[in-house]
């Protein structure tokens, strides 16, 4: 191979290296460094809504996972007082999220977008959230627990 | 590359009036009035250039469909390939350029790649016998009882089947995507060339058909040039160019059906005697040569029927047969398959064929016994036979099918077209907003104009086909009282199936 040929060659080489390994990279750390100065230190919590298994988890349903991966109910775990996030989206239909006992919501969930929650609970307790669209057959199980801890050290 | 090979004679250079007989009335040669458009489809990195953005996007579209989310609106694997792709593809690539998008396509682009083990330049084996290309692998030979495009047919029609799930359901549509990248990674390591888009891609099967009917074809100037060409380079591949991967010689092609517009046999023709011509749109000069490329043109009409009932029609039990992964409802779903594969290879085909005999029939008998017959036509010599009326009456379902399935495609894109704006925001569906667009919210564009686009584009179809199917009538009966009896019954069933697509979409 002349020399010419080789540097274009290898010029495209790393072209499609550049992509291959690059894309994967770009998106992961775009997506990281959103979610790190969304939680401006605080703990984030990723919620989604599943109509087919009737639950709220933050299981990740993602494309990959969505038909395989039966996801646990969510149990999100904060201190009193503090401050956190919550992500809530929905992987299939409309559904809507509140917390009656903090008289949080109900706020739309529409499939495939996030709805993003800045919170901050004083009073230590088990809280159910809930949705408050019937979504389907297993609507009325379609419930998970956020447990506010008394502040610790 | 390497040395000058010493196989590679003089260029024929004498070029008298040039003889193409296929490049009947108003053909232009865009190499003649665009002049750097010759230099840039000849640079060699002009195809790998072309590749390399989308291939970046369908790598996109496939992490998108594995990481991103599964909603179907909001992931841009859905959105950017069963929206905008399909409707640029359709609407625009096809009839303006043929298969202008094999040229771009990233999916057979790695095995090519691996198979020439270059990504931009050529290898150069001038003492070879037959092919002046090194390729890597089996360089096995595509079996002869393959050389069809049956089994694209039939990929074509199980993909349709399952369309319901592949244009809602990201991951399906990955794994779909996927296994033609790796399926042609594996043949292009067994069999010589783009076996995968010639015989197997199902997307090549309807391009090929259609770019029949484009306003752009790559062609020989002259087949005497290439039939007294010594070295047939832009078959068998010089130091310049590649041997042709879709397996096309210049010298004889006079359709566009299995040129892939990749370019190499304008890279290494070394008589300078390849062009790129602009003709009328649904040009008839061309025609169906076999019965593989006549089911295709129907089972192409019968799915752009099918998809309409199934995606935009109001009848919920077909949807729900054909979604079976909503409603778990297998025997709807293979009562679905059946009608649909039924309705394909069985009763459109057994329609046409019936009405292709009545036709037969029609001007025998009127050339019989009610107009002056010619002494060959009156005892039946020199009547077209049926394969032959079968055959070239096939041709008109061609323009026919594309403006049915641009129809077809015209609310999708309008109705839809909203989703991508908010897509690009969010290719994934992670709650990005790249550029202020991810809220923007669904609306229908124009939606009281596209019944009457759809209209308008079904007309225009039918007025193709009935001008091709004239020109056809012609020739096969040479008569025009003859040809006129003799199109009648197919030109009925043109007309019977755009009023019935005019219903579906404005009823």
């Amino acid at each position: 191979m002349r020399w010419k040929d080789g540097l274009k060659e290898g010029v495209a080489l790393g072209g499609l290296l550049l992509i291959f390994a690059g894309l994967p990279w770009a998106l992961r750390a775009y997506e990281s460094g959103r979610v790190r100065r969304l939680a401006d230190g605080r703990p984030v919590f990723t919620v989604y809504a599943n109509a087919t298994f009737g639950t709220w988890t933050t299981t990740p349903l993602v494309g990959w996972t969505y038909f395989w991966r039966k996801p646990e109910p969510a149990h999100i775990q904060v201190r009193a007082g503090q401050p956190f996030v919550l992500r809530i989206t929905s992987v299939d239909v409309h559904h809507s999220f509140g917390i009656p006992q903090l008289g949080i919501g109900p706020y739309d969930v529409e499939p495939g977008r996030f709805l993003e929650l800045e919170l901050q609970i004083d009073e230590p307790g088990l809280y159910t959230f809930m949705c408050y669209t019937v979504c389907g057959r297993h609507h009325e199980k379609m419930m998970g627990t956020l447990e506010v801890l008394g502040e610790g050290p | 590359m390497s040395a000058r090979s010493d196989v590679v004679t003089e260029p024929v250079v004498e070029r008298p009036a040039p003889k193409r007989p296929y490049l009947k009335g108003r053909w232009v040669d865009l190499f003649e009035r665009v002049r750097p458009l010759k230099g840039l489809l000849r640079w060699r990195s002009f195809q790998f250039l072309a590749i390399l953005p989308n291939l970046f996007l369908f790598y996109l579209f496939i992490l998108a469909a594995l990481w991103g989310t599964p909603v179907g609106s909001r992931n841009i694997m859905i959105v950017f390939v069963w929206i905008l792709w399909w409707f640029a593809l359709i609407t625009l690539l096809v009839p303006l350029a043929g298969r202008l998008w094999c040229t771009m396509c990233p999916l057979p682009a790695l095995g090519e790649w691996l198979q020439r083990l270059r990504l931009v330049t050529v290898r150069f084996a001038p003492k070879a016998k037959g092919f002046k290309n090194v390729l890597f692998g089996l360089n096995r030979k595509w079996p002869k009882a393959l050389d069809n495009i049956w089994l694209q047919n039939f990929l074509f029609l199980t993909l349709a089947t399952f369309s319901a799930l592949l244009v809602t359901r990201p991951i399906v549509s990955a794994f779909v995507l996927g296994g033609m990248i790796v399926l042609a990674l594996g043949l292009a390591l067994v069999f010589r060339h783009r076996v995968f888009c010639r015989y197997l891609c199902p997307v090549s099967g309807f391009l090929g058909l259609y770019a029949m009917t484009s306003s752009v074809a790559l062609r020989s100037r002259d087949w005497d040039v290439c039939v007294r060409c010594p070295t047939k380079g832009c078959m068998l591949g010089s130091e310049n160019g590649w041997g042709c991967p879709w397996m096309v010689y210049m010298g004889k092609l006079d359709r566009s059906n299995y040129c892939g517009l990749c370019f190499e046999c304008l890279k290494s023709c070394p008589n300078d005697n390849i062009g790129l011509f602009v003709r009328p749109f649904g040009v008839t000069e061309t025609r169906i040569l076999h019965l593989d490329e006549a089911y295709k043109a129907f089972i192409m009409l019968v799915l752009a029927a099918v998809y309409s009932v199934t995606l935009l029609g109001p009848w919920g039990t077909f949807k729900d047969w054909a979604n079976v992964t909503e409603t778990a409802n297998w025997r709807g779903f293979l009562t679905y398959a059946a009608l649909v594969w039924g309705a394909c290879l069985v009763v459109f085909p057994t329609v046409y064929g019936l009405l292709v005999k009545v036709s037969q029939w029609v001007s025998r008998w009127l050339g019989r016994w009610v107009l002056a017959p010619a002494p060959a036509a009156a005892n039946g010599a020199g009547e077209p036979d049926f394969r032959t009326l079968f055959l070239r009456f096939s041709y008109p379902l061609v323009p026919l099918g594309l403006l049915a399935w641009i129809a077809f495609s015209l609310p999708l894109f309008f109705v839809n077209g909203s989703y991508i704006l908010s897509v690009l925001s969010d290719p994934l569906g992670w709650g990005w907003d790249l550029f202020g667009t991810a809220h923007v919210p669904w609306k229908p564009l124009i939606p009281e104009w596209v019944p009457v686009l759809q209209a308008v584009v079904l007309l225009g179809g039918l007025a193709v086909a009935l001008r091709t199917g004239w020109a056809i009538a012609r020739e096969l009966w040479h008569d025009p009282r003859r040809a006129r009896w003799g199109l009648a019954p197919m030109a009925g069933l043109w007309l019977t199936v755009t009023i019935g697509f005019l219903w579906l979409f404005t009823g």
